[in-house]
């Protein structure tokens, strides 16, 4: 130190000012995410299919109206609904002999639910827009402008 | 006295300029939302008969507490509160009707922040699916809401 000055060349009192205003662009930067979409790997459009079991008449109406999708927390859009396959929800029970078998469940239902993304891939895993893997057995939640549900992806397939 | 500005004086004018230019532009986006009149469905389950003659249309009703917003009930209709259970001697479903239960279908209009991804009120966002708290002097009740009508 000489006249004060950190290699005779700054003010201690600017230099922790500059450390300050750094730390908190960094600190803005870490919250906001100014990074790129596509930092995890290769651009990729995939198509997946979210099982969403054991729902009302009010969620199947509200898949089916489809949509763009949102990631649940960030809002950013991560794809879009281009299919709804519904059936009877099927409920697993112990019969009168003792066997465990399925039985189609009143006013309940299932439905399948595809959504294409472009996303990107990294070393053989999925990732959408949110940067969050996506994955056969993997929770996946399905928000659209209409709706609040999830499921469990039950297949992937990549289209470009 | 006439001081010079120095380099560290600079980046520091410098930081703060980008620092409220970016800010304007995040502010400017949210800003792009715009509040309208959303009216949805609420199904609130399994409620005692006084609960359902409790909710009436017209009644200004607290939707979220954090922020304090409310709506109007728009219409009200109660119906029979069903179970569903399982015959194992007859192997399948069978749908009963609980005495003295109710549920509360309460017709409900609010302003709501519209977004692209949907509605957002208060602390929560208006989507089939998600809880709500419709609360009033008299009565509270929580439920999902079933329906968006726009």
């Amino acid at each position: 130190m000489k006249n004060g000055k950190v290699f005779g060349i700054i003010n201690i009192i600017d230099l922790l000012v500059v450390v300050v205003v750094l730390g908190i662009i960094a600190g803005i930067i870490a919250r906001f995410g100014l990074t790129s979409n596509n930092t995890l790997g290769n651009a990729c459009t995939f198509e997946y299919v979210v099982k969403v079991d054991n729902v009302r008449e009010y969620t199947i109406q509200g898949l089916e109206r489809k949509g763009s999708v949102f990631a649940k927390k960030t809002n950013t859009e991560i794809g879009e609904i281009i299919d709804v396959k519904v059936e009877p929800c099927k409920d697993d029970e112990i019969t009168f002999d003792g066997n465990r078998e399925f039985f189609d469940r009143p006013d309940r239902y299932t439905a399948y639910v595809t959504i294409r993304s472009n996303g990107t891939e990294h070393q053989g895993a999925y990732f959408n827009a949110d940067k969050e893997e996506t994955g056969v057995g993997r929770d996946s939640n399905i928000c659209t402008r209409y709706i609040s549900t999830n499921g469990i992806t039950v297949s992937l397939n990549v289209i470009e | 006295m006439k001081k010079k500005l120095t380099i560290v004086d600079i980046i520091i004018i410098a930081v703060i300029l980008i620092v409220g230019v970016v800010g304007f532009s995040m502010l400017s986006k949210s800003a792009g939302s715009s509040t309208k009149a959303v009216t949805f469905k609420v199904l609130v389950t399994d409620q005692l008969p006084e609960v359902a003659n409790a909710v009436v249309a017209s009644d200004n009703v607290l939707l979220d507490t954090s922020s304090n917003k409310y709506g109007k009930v728009t219409d009200v209709e109660v119906r029979p509160c069903e179970e569903t259970y399982f015959d194992a001697k007859n192997e399948r479903f069978i749908k009963r009707t609980i005495n003295d239960r109710n549920d509360i279908y309460i017709t409900i209009e609010a302003d709501a922040i519209e977004h692209e991804w949907g509605y957002e009120l208060g602390d929560h966002n208006i989507r089939i699916g998600e809880k709500q708290v419709v609360s009033a002097p008299t009565y509270g009740v929580e439920g999902y809401i079933v329906d968006i009508l726009e």
